[in-house]
C-alpha cells in the first residue's frame, strides 16, 4: 500500500543531456579522491609480486629465485587447508545468521521512549567493542573456567555437580565464539542501524498512525523496509568478507581441546608464518583472499541486480 | 478501520492499550539484560584496575580486591604519555574531519549518475577494501612518498575509506530527490547543494562514520610502530603499548628474582591491561553520549513542503 | 550559516595539519622505534680514535628482537655512565618483532647493531648486504674477543657466514665451562616447602613418586586458607608442548637439541622420536598427566589455561608442585616472613645445573650493519662486551662503588646486594645486569685476574648472603649453607646428575670439541613438518590426557602415535640422525 511506497525514494536519473558538460566537472571533482585510493591502495599492490618468488626480506628482488605459481599449488596441495577452510566459511556464515539481531537492536533501542534510557544503551551496547579480545578471554576465564563464576553459580543453586567447561568444549565451539562475537559487535553495528532509523521520514509514521496501525505494525511495515537497503548492502558486504572470519578473537581462544575447529585461514597463516617464516607464502594466501573476496563481491551484486532490481556497486 | 480522509488528523486517546504496555515492558527488560551483559565486563575491568595486582590474580568479581592505583600512577608517570595524548587527540579530530570530509564528498559525486565512469570510479574505490598487499610493500610505498616520522601519515592513508562511502552513498541515494532539483532550478552548484543540504541531511550516517573513524583514529598504533620514531610524534596507544610489553616481558626479571621464585613485583601485566583499557576507552565513552545528539533527524521535510 | 561554518572548519583543519606537519617532519631519516623517555640522540663525533673519556658521545642503535625491554627506560644508569666513559658511546635499543624486523630488512634500514638469530638470518643480512665483516677491525679493535672467544670466533666464521668465511655474528653469554658454585635451582619439581616437610621429605626417584607425594598433601590439604581448591598439577597450554618436554627432564635426563621432535640422553647423540617413542618426555608426561587426572590431582582447566591464568593460581597457592620456581607466581613474595613457599626439591636423576653455552646464546648473535656510520666504534662496544672488565661492570657495576677489592678478591658491597634482593626501580636505575643478552662472557666464566665468576652475584659468599628465609630453611634441612649447595652435594655422592656431568673427566679441548659442533638446522620443508607434528601433538595430547581408564589411555596412545608416524614423525627422526651423524663426522666426533 502507501506505507509500502512511501519507503522507496531513490534518485532517479536525470532525464536528457541537460547536464552534460556538468558531467564533466563531476569528474573532474572526483579523480582527486580515486588519486588517494590509488596512492594508497593500488601503489603497495607491487608486493604481490613477492608471492612468485622464494622472497627473503633483504635480499634483493633480483637476486631471488623466481618460483612462480608454487605458493598457490602448496596452497591447494595442503591436506590442512580444507578444515581451515570449513572452519572460516562455518564461523563467517554463522556470524552473518545473526546479522539481523543488530537490526532488531537497533529497532528496540528507536522504540525506547525514555531519553535518558535510550542513551545508556546505546553507550554500554558499544563497550564491548572497545574492549580487547585478550581481555575478552580473561574476562571469559573468570566467568567460564571450572572455578569461575558461572560454575559457582550452578553448583550454589544445584542445577549441576560438574562444573560445565565452556572453553574446553569441542562440539560448542563454533556457538560460543559466535556468541561472543555477538556480544561484542552487536552494539556497534547497530550504530548505523540507528542512524538509518533516526532519518525515517516521520511522515510516513503520522500517516500510520492516522491508518490506526499498532507498533508492531508500524514497525514491520515502516521501519524494517526503511533500513531495508543498509542491511542488504552491509549484508553482501560481509558475504565478500566470507574468508576473513576474525583473527584476534580466535588466537586467544585457541586451546589443545578446540584448535580443531577454532583454527581459521588467517590464524593458520599467521601460524606456518611463524614456523617457517615464508613471507611469499603468506603473500600469495593474501593474494587468494583478495581475489575471491572481490568475485564473491560482484557476484552478490549481480544476484542483487537480478532479484532486486539493483546492486550495490 | 477509520476514514482517513474524514477524521481529524489528532492523536486519539486510547484507554490503555495493553499490547502497548506488553511491548514496552518486553523491550526495557530485554533492553535492561543487555545493559548488565555489557556493562559488568566495563565494570570488571574498572575493578580490576583498581584493585592490588598481586591479590587481583585471585579473582575479581564484584568488588576491587585489594586497593591500589599503582597501576595509574605508573601508567600516568611515563614519560612523553602526555605528549602522546596530545598526538592522538590531534590525529583523532583532525584525522576524522579529513576521512569524513573525504568520504562524504566522494559518495555525494557518485550518486550523480550524470558523470561519466561513475560506476568505474566507485568500483575502484570500493574494491580497495579488499586489499592488503603485506607489511613490507606497504612500508616501502610510504617510505618512498616521504610519510615516515610525518604526522600526514596518521591522516592521508585513511581518508577515503570504501566502507564509508558505500554507508554515505546508500543514505544520500534515499533522500528525496525534490530537494536536490529545487535546489538546481535555484542555480546551485554542486559544491553549494552539497554544503548546504545533503551534508545537512546526512547528519545521522555523518555521525556514524566520525564515530568509526575517531575509534579508529583513536586506537591505530601500528603506523606509528613501523613508520615513525620520533618521540614527538609518539601516540597514546603505542607507549601503552610498550608499557604492557616491559611489564609482560619475564626476561626483564632480574635473574636473582627469577632463580629464587621471589617474583618481586608489584605490578602484574593483567593490572596493566585493565588499566590501560580503562584509560584509553573512558574518553571515548565520554564523548560518545555527547554526539548521539547528532542522530536526530535533520532539518528537513519542511523545507520540502513548504 | 551552515556551509560558512563548514567550509571553515575544513579550511582550518588543513592549515592546522600543515602547521603540525611542517613542525614535527624531519626528513623522514630516522627509521626503527624509539621509547619516548629518551629524547636526546646526541652529538656525532669525530670518527673511530679510542674515544675514551672524550666529551662527544657516540650514540649506537641497537636492534633488539624483544619487546618490552627496558635499557632506555634508564640512560644514566650507572652502567650506562661507564660504557660511555671507557668506550665513549651511549647505546639506545630500537625493538622490533618479527613483522617490523623483516620490514627493515625489506627497507634496508637496519640501526647501528643488530641482534638477531645468526644463524636463522645469516643468509638474508649477508646475502642482502646488510652487515659488514668484522675480521679487518678486530685486529685494532677487538683484542679482547679475539683474546677471549677464539673458538666462537672460528665458529663463526666457519657457520655462521653464509659460506663466506668472513666473521659477522657474535654471540652473547659466552661460558665454555661449568661453572664452579650452584645457584638456586630453578627448574625441576617445584613444590610448597611447609607441605612436602610435613610429610617427611619423602624422596622422590621416579614420577609415580611424584604423584604419591601430590597425593598425600592434597589429602593433607585439600583447599587454601581463602577455600580455595587445592590441584596437584596443573599447566599452561600458550607455550607448545613445554608442560611435556621440560618437567619430565628431571627424572628422563633426556634433552632435545635444535628440535623438540628428536631427543637424546644429555651429552648423547642417538635421538630417538619424541612423539612415536614411548621412553620420550612426552610420553612420560603423557603417562604421568594422565594418572594425575585418573587419581583427581590434574586441574580440569589445564587443558585451557594460559601462563597468566596458571600463575594466578599459583600465586592463590592452589598447586601443590609446579615445574618451576618463575612459574608459582607471586606466592613467595608474599609469604617471605612465615616460611612458606615454593623450591625446587631433589628428585629424579638430574639436577638441573652445570650447562655450558661454549657458543653463547646463538639466537641473539650481534652484527655491526652496513648502514652505520661507527662500525669501528660499535666494533670497540662489543670488544667492551667480551672483555672480562667489560663484562664485569655489566653485571656488578663499578669498581669502588659496587664492589671493592678485599685482599685482592673482588666482593660486592653489602649495599649493592640488598638493592639487588629489593629489586624493583632502585635496582634497575643502577643498570646491573639490567640486559644479560649484552653481556658478552657468560656470569660463571672464571675471570683469571682473580679468580672469581665474572658475575660476583654467583660467588659463594654472595649466594649465602642473598639467600631468602625458604631457602636458608631448605639448606639447613639438607644439611647444606646454601640452597644449591643441596644438589653439589648430591651429584658428588652420584645420586644425581647435572648438564655437564657428562663432561666429567674430559680435557678442556675435548669438551670444547664436543660442545662446538653445530645443531641439524632444519631445511624449510622439515621446519613445516615439526610445526604441523607439534600442532597434531598438542591436540592428541588433550585426548591422551583426559583418558578415563588404562585401557583408553593405551587405545588412545596408540591411536596418537599411529597419527604421529603418519605426520611425519619416524621419517623426521630418521633424517635428524643422518643430519647429526653427518655433521659430527665433519667435525671429527664420529
Amino acid at each position: 500500500m502507501e506505507l509500502a511506497h512511501a519507503a522507496k525514494k531513490q534518485h532517479q536519473p536525470p532525464k536528457s543531456g541537460l547536464f552534460r558538460k556538468d558531467g564533466i566537472k563531476l569528474l573532474l571533482m572526483a579523480l582527486p579522491f580515486a588519486a588517494v585510493a590509488f596512492a594508497f591502495s593500488y601503489v603497495p599492490l607491487f608486493g604481490w609480486i613477492y608471492a612468485f618468488f622464494d622472497y627473503k626480506p633483504g635480499i634483493p628482488l633480483s637476486q631471488t629465485p623466481f618460483i612462480g605459481l608454487e605458493n598457490f599449488r602448496l596452497m591447494f596441495d595442503d591436506p590442512r587447508m580444507g578444515p581451515v577452510l570449513i572452519n572460516t566459511l562455518a564461523l563467517s556464515l554463522l556470524s552473518i545468521a545473526t546479522a539481523p539481531i543488530p537490526v532488531l537492536f537497533a529497532v528496540m533501542v528507536s522504540e525506547v521512549r525514555s531519553g535518558w534510557f535510550k542513551r545508556l544503551v546505546q553507550t554500554t551496547s558499544t563497550l564491548p567493542h572497545y574492549i580487547s579480545w585478550v581481555i575478552v578471554y580473561s574476562l571469559a576465564f573468570s566467568m567460564f573456567s571450572t572455578e569461575g563464576a558461572i560454575n559457582a553459580i550452578l553448583y550454589k543453586l544445584g542445577i549441576s555437580d560438574m562444573p560445565v567447561n565452556v572453553l574446553g568444549n569441542y562440539d560448542r565451539v563454533w556457538t560460543v565464539q559466535t556468541l561472543l562475537l555477538l556480544w561484542k559487535s552487536v552494539g556497534w553495528s547497530a550504530i548505523i542501524y540507528l542512524a538509518a532509523i533516526v532519518s525515517i521520514d516521520s511522515e510516513q509514521y503520522d500517516a500510520a498512525k492516522v491508518d490506526g496501525a499498532g507498533r508492531l505494525r508500524i514497525i514491520w511495515h515502516i521501519t524494517i523496509p526503511n533500513i531495508m537497503p543498509t542491511f542488504i548492502v552491509l549484508l553482501l558486504l560481509s558475504i565478500s568478507n566470507l574468508l576473513s572470519a576474525g583473527f584476534e578473537q580466535y588466537l586467544v581462544f585457541t586451546n589443545a581441546i578446540v584448535a580443531d575447529r577454532i583454527e581459521v585461514l588467517d590464524l593458520y597463516v599467521y601460524r606456518l608464518g611463524l614456523i617457517t617464516g615464508d613471507y611469499s607464502y603468506s603473500t600469495a594466501v593474501g593474494i587468494f583472499k583478495s581475489v575471491i573476496s572481490i568475485v564473491l563481491l560482484f557476484s552478490v551484486n549481480f544476484l542483487s541486480k537480478k532479484f532486486r532490481g539493483q546492486g550495490i556497486v | 478501520m477509520s476514514n482517513p480522509a474524514s477524521a481529524p488528523p489528532v492523536r486519539r486517546r486510547r484507554a490503555t492499550d495493553w499490547k502497548d504496555v506488553a511491548f514496552n515492558a518486553c523491550n526495557y527488560f530485554f533492553l535492561t539484560v543487555l545493559i548488565i551483559v555489557t556493562i559488568y565486563p566495563f565494570y570488571y575491568i574498572l575493578i580490576y584496575s583498581i584493585s592490588d595486582p598481586i591479590e587481583a590474580q585471585k579473582g575479581v568479581y564484584l568488588w576491587p580486591a585489594g586497593f591500589s592505583l599503582e597501576a595509574y600512577k605508573t601508567t600516568i608517570g611515563l614519560p612523553g604519555i602526555r605528549d602522546a595524548a596530545i598526538v592522538s587527540l590531534g590525529r583523532t579530530v583532525i584525522g576524522t574531519v579529513i576521512t569524513v570530509f573525504c568520504c562524504s564528498f566522494f559518495a555525494y559525486l557518485i550518486t550523480k549518475h550524470e558523470m561519466p565512469f561513475r560506476s568505474t570510479i566507485y568500483r575502484f574505490v570500493l574494491v580497495t577494501m579488499y586489499f592488503n598487499a603485506g607489511f613490507i610493500p606497504w612500508y616501502l610505498t610510504m617510505k618512498a612518498y616521504g610519510l615516515q616520522n610525518s604526522f600526514m601519515l596518521y591522516l592521508l592513508p585513511s581518508a577515503l575509506v570504501g566502507f564509508n562511502v558505500i554507508l554515505i552513498k546508500t543514505f544520500i541515494e534515499q533522500l528525496p530527490a525534490s530537494l536536490e532539483e529545487s535546489a538546481k532550478i535555484d542555480g546551485a552548484g554542486y559544491v553549494r547543494i552539497f554544503t548546504s543540504i545533503v551534508f545537512p541531511l546526512s547528519m545521522p550516517i555523518i555521525a556514524t562514520i566520525a564515530v568509526f573513524a575517531a575509534v579508529g583514529q583513536w586506537n591505530t598504533w601500528f603506523d606509528n610502530y613501523f613508520l615513525v620514531s620520533d618521540p614527538k610524534l609518539q601516540t597514546l596507544q603505542l607507549v601503552l603499548y610498550n608499557l604492557l610489553n616491559q611489564t609482560s616481558n619475564l626476561s626483564n626479571l632480574t635473574s636473582e628474582q627469577l632463580t629464587r621464585g621471589d617474583l618481586v613485583r608489584t605490578m602484574t601485566p593483567q593490572s596493566i591491561r585493565m588499566t590501560i583499557t580503562m584509560i584509553v576507552t573512558l574518553p571515548i565513552v565520554l564523548v560518545y553520549p555527547l554526539l548521539q545528539r547528532y542522530f536526530v533527524k535533520g532539518i528537513m521535510l519542511g523545507a520540502v513542503k513548504g | 550559516m551552515r556551509k560558512k561554518t563548514v567550509k571553515l572548519a575544513v579550511v582550518m583543519t588543513m592549515i592546522a595539519a600543515l602547521l603540525i606537519t611542517a613542525c614535527s617532519n624531519n626528513g623522514g631519516g630516522n627509521t626503527g622505534q624509539g621509547n619516548p623517555g629518551t629524547n636526546n640522540p646526541g652529538q656525532t663525533a669525530e670518527g673511530g680514535d679510542g674515544g675514551k673519556g672524550s666529551q662527544e658521545l657516540v650514540t649506537l642503535r641497537l636492534l633488539v628482537m624483544e619487546t618490552g625491554t627496558k635499557w632506555n627506560n634508564y640512560p644514566d644508569s650507572e652502567v650506562a655512565k661507564a660504557i660511555a666513559e671507557k668506550v665513549g658511546v651511549k647505546i639506545e635499543y630500537v625493538e622490533a618483532d618479527e613483522n617490523k624486523f623483516n620490514v627493515l630488512l625489506a627497507g634496508g634500514d637496519l640501526p647501528d647493531i643488530v641482534r638477531a638469530d645468526g644463524n636463522k638470518y645469516q643468509k638474508q643480512l649477508i646475502e642482502g648486504d646488510l652487515i659488514i665483516p668484522m675480521d679487518d677491525m678486530l685486529a685494532e679493535h677487538g683484542k679482547d674477543i679475539t683474546a677471549n672467544i677464539g673458538t666462537v670466533v672460528e665458529f663463526s666464521k666457519k657457520n655462521w657466514s653464509n659460506g663466506t668465511g668472513n666473521l659477522y655474528f657474535l654471540p652473547p653469554q659466552v661460558q665454555p665451562k661449568p661453572g664452579e658454585t650452584v645457584k638456586p635451582i630453578t627448574i625441576g619439581p617445584t613444590i610448597r616447602w611447609d607441605w612436602y616437610k610435613e610429610i617427611g621429605t619423602p624422596e622422590i626417584n621416579t614420577m609415580d613418586d611424584l604423584l604419591d607425594v601430590a597425593e598425600q598433601i592434597v589429602k593433607n590439604h585439600p583447599t587454601t586458607e581463602d577455600g580455595k581448591k587445592v590441584y596437584g598439577f596443573s599447566m599452561w597450554q600458550d607455550w607448545g608442548l613445554w608442560a611435556y618436554q621440560i618437567p619430565p627432564v628431571t627424572f628422563t635426563a633426556l634433552t632435545s637439541s635444535t628440535s623438540d621432535m628428536a631427543q637424546t640422553e644429555v651429552g648423547g647423540s642417538e635421538f630417538i622420536s619424541t612423539l612415536t617413542n614411548d621412553k620420550s618426555n612426552f610420553w612420560t608426561a603423557m603417562d604421568f598427566y594422565n594418572k594425575a587426572y585418573r587419581r583427581g590431582l590434574l586441574d580440569p582447566d589445564s587443558l585451557t589455561m594460559k601462563n597468566n591464568d596458571y600463575m594466578a593460581k599459583a600465586t592463590a597457592g592452589q598447586i601443590v608442585v609446579g615445574p618451576a620456581t618463575w612459574a608459582m607466581g607471586d606466592f613467595n613474595a608474599q609469604h617471605t616472613s612465615d616460611g612458606k613457599g615454593y623450591i625446587v626439591v631433589p628428585a629424579g636423576k638430574l639436577a638441573w645445573y652445570g650447562g655450558v653455552q661454549p657458543l653463547g646464546w646463538s639466537d641473539k648473535t650481534y652484527s655491526i650493519s652496513k648502514s652505520s656510520k661507527h662500525p669501528e666504534k660499535a666494533m670497540e662496544f662489543l670488544n667492551f662486551l667480551f672483555s672480562y672488565e667489560g663484562s664485569r661492570i655489566m653485571y656488578n657495576g663499578v669498581e669502588g662503588k659496587h664492589w671493592n677489592k678485599v685482599d685482592g678478591k673482588p666482593v660486592l658491597t653489602d649495599e649493592t646486594l640488598q638493592l639487588k634482593s629489593t629489586g624493583g626501580i632502585p635496582f634497575e636505575s643502577t643498570g646491573l645486569s639490567l640486559d644479560r643478552n649484552l653481556i658478552g662472557l657468560g656470569g660463571d666464566v672464571i675471570d683469571p685476574n682473580d679468580g672469581q665468576p665474572v658475575d660476583l652475584f654467583g660467588a659463594p659468599e654472595a649466594l649465602v648472603k642473598a639467600a631468602t628465609p625458604l631457602e636458608k630453611d631448605f639448606a639447613e634441612h639438607y644439611g647444606a649453607t646454601y640452597s644449591g649447595e643441596v644438589f653439589k652435594k648430591l651429584v658428588d655422592e652420584g645420586k644425581l646428575i647435572h648438564w655437564a656431568s657428562w663432561m666429567d673427566g674430559m680435557s678442556d679441548d675435548e669438551i670444547l670439541k664436543r660442545n662446538t659442533v653445530p645443531g641439524v638446522t632444519l631445511t624449510e620443508e622439515w621446519k613445516k613438518t615439526e610445526g604441523l607434528l607439534v600442532e597434531l601433538a598438542t591436540r592428541e595430547a588433550a585426548k591422551v590426557i583426559h583418558s578415563k581408564t588404562e585401557e583408553e589411555f593405551e587405545k588412545n596412545k596408540a591411536a596418537a602415535i599411529k597419527a604421529f608416524s603418519e605426520g611425519g614423525a619416524d621419517a623426521f627422526t630418521e633424517y635428524y640422525n643422518q643430519e647429526n651423524k653427518r655433521i659430527r663426522m665433519e667435525h671429527g666426533l664420529e
